[in-house]
């Protein structure tokens, strides 16, 4: 899978070996909010591991830095989204501009990030 | 288990920065690091949350270039500090757009310089803060125009059992009572006796303590016992758990929109000619006793009268005539009764009186009162004076007689009674009877 041209669909079926494999991060964000996928690669770039993460609110717990119009209000209202936008997340705290792929899709539950560093 | 804990055992050194960095995470502040100008070595993710809508990826390594647009002295004052270290700014507020007349977007932001190579920045979004100070400061000046300029309000507060625990210049200037008039005592002491004996300000206050606030308005007295008709709010000052503080009230002195309403009212319910009820406004009240008399079963008695030979007073003396014994005798009829009853002019020189809480007995007795007193009116037309009778027919609710329609019905075959025994006289068809 290619992070440009990823289906949600793919992504959503592929196992958690098969995300580890990829060069980008990838979220998955249930319909309340909390975070269902964390791939390996994410975690590790992130540094944070799965088990600090899963379950928990996403925009709230986790990425607050996220927590704006451009990303968690989109995600939240738009009923179908698959949008790419230059941003600036805090790997271990270093400012590091990334771009974030952000997909939903009707028919699919979960709405997930691509974070590409 | 987080490794933080002293008593974890050997020192976990990966999770303890997996600990830290997630504490950096979830931080509900803006924390930054930065160069003398500007230069962003460390930042969390709210610090990126707060700048990111307003400079976008570009110009996120470079704090000063991200505010540069909202606070464009801000690079100034961090170059030109001289001492080695110290606090740069405090709290600095940096509005960030209001677009539209919306609430404010209001960052705060403090610098501290720790040495000549470091500042620390510390941003947190006021906005909410901002929106109610101003909120606040409008609420103050309008209470301030209010309790000093505008003279037909006047404002108090209640303690939780609705007595008064402050007053003042706007409520003496209201009502004339002064602070040890009513501190401590209720809103009754605002109310006509007949009014608190049905304690309708304290009914204010316990409906203002279920809903959150309550209006009412009517007649209230000042302390030189004149009345003067109040609009009256009363809203609870309500603690985050339910609990009930107090009242605050405001008292509006509307006395004059009143009385262009009642010249209205009065319009829309009198006989012109004659100054009693008109024939719907009579109907209208007389449903409403019939109603009450329905719950209550008070005896209720109607009067039906009639003006004797007015056809020939008429011929007579001409309309004008007429008009004036008419005018006459609504005269003595208001004035005989009072706030008794209620009159009202059907048609003609047809009129009726309902007299709630007074049996057929009673009736018949203000009934022979009313007919003497017609019967002592001298109205002149022009150099003549015009000789006035009435006859009148009582009957009162109860058996069958249930309906207003019905009572006048009865009250009438009553008066067709006086009629044929002679006319200026009383008649009475007793309960129950059948028509």
């Amino acid at each position: 899978m290619d992070y440009g041209t990823a289906d949600i669909r793919d992504i959503d079926a592929a196992t958690p070996e098969q995300l580890a494999s990829l060069p980008f991060g990838v979220i998955g964000i249930g319909e309340g909010g909390d975070v269902e996928v964390y791939s390996a690669t994410e975690s590790r770039l992130a540094g944070l591991s799965p088990e600090r993460v899963l379950g928990k609110h996403f925009f709230t717990a986790v990425a607050p830095c996220m927590n704006n119009f451009m990303v968690a209000h989109r995600m939240d209202e738009e009923p179908e989204l698959d949008a790419t936008i230059d941003y600036v997340l805090t790997l271990r705290m270093r400012p590091t501009p990334v771009k974030l792929r952000m997909l939903k899709r009707p028919g699919v539950a979960r709405r997930y990030i691509l974070i590409q560093r | 288990m987080r490794s933080l804990d002293p008593g974890a055992g050997a020192p976990d050194l990966a999770a303890e920065n997996e600990a830290l960095l997630e504490f950096l995470y979830v931080a509900p502040v803006g924390l930054m690091e930065i160069s003398p100008d500007g230069e962003v070595s460390i930042m969390n993710p709210l610090a990126v949350q707060l700048l990111m809508p307003l400079a976008g990826a570009a110009a996120m390594t470079n704090l000063f270039t991200a505010l540069e647009p909202f606070a464009p002295d801000l690079r100034f004052m961090a170059t030109s500090f001289k001492d080695g270290r110290g606090t740069i700014c405090e709290n600095r507020r940096i509005h960030i757009g209001q677009a539209d007349g919306a609430d404010p977007r209001v960052l705060a932001c403090t610098l501290i310089k720790v040495d000549e190579a470091r500042i620390m920045a510390v941003l947190t979004d006021v906005s909410d803060q901002v929106a109610q100070e101003r909120r606040l400061k409008q609420a103050e000046s309008w209470f301030s125009l209010i309790l000093s300029g505008v003279n037909d309000f006047a404002l108090m507060s209640l303690d939780n059992n609705g007595r008064i625990s402050s007053w003042n210049e706007s409520g003496i200037r209201q009502t004339g009572h002064e602070r040890k008039d009513v501190l401590g005592r209720t809103m009754n002491v605002f109310y006509f006796p007949d009014e608190a004996v049905q304690g309708r300000a304290l009914q204010q206050v316990d409906l203002a303590r279920r809903d959150g606030w309550h209006i009412d308005e009517g007649w209230r007295r000042r302390k030189d016992g004149s009345r003067y008709w109040c609009q009256s709010l009363v809203s609870a000052l309500e603690e985050k758990g339910g609990d009930i503080l107090g009242y605050s009230v405001v008292l509006r002195d509307v006395t004059e929109k009143r009385t262009s309403a009642d010249e209205v009212r009065r319009l829309l319910t009198t006989d012109q000619l004659t100054g009693v009820l008109n024939r719907s406004r009579f109907f209208e009240l007389a449903e409403a006793e019939i109603a009450r008399w329905r719950r209550f079963q008070q005896p209720v008695s109607a009067l039906m009268l009639d003006i004797d030979r007015f056809k020939s007073i008429n011929d007579t003396y001409g309309h004008g005539g007429g008009d004036e014994v008419l005018r006459a005798v609504g005269r003595v009829l208001s004035g005989g009764l009072g706030s008794i009853g209620m009159v009202g002019r059907l048609g003609g020189e047809e009129f009726a009186i309902l007299l709630p809480s007074i049996d057929p007995e009673g009736a018949r007795s203000m009934a022979e009162l009313l007919r003497s007193g017609v019967s002592t009116l001298r109205p002149t037309v022009g150099e003549e004076v015009v000789p006035v009778t009435i006859s009148i027919g009582c009957a009162g609710l109860g058996g069958d007689v249930d309906t207003i329609d019905k009572l006048l019905k009865r009250a009438d075959e009553a008066l067709y009674e006086a009629k044929r025994a002679g006319r200026n006289r009383v008649a009475i068809r007793p309960l129950g009877r059948a028509a």
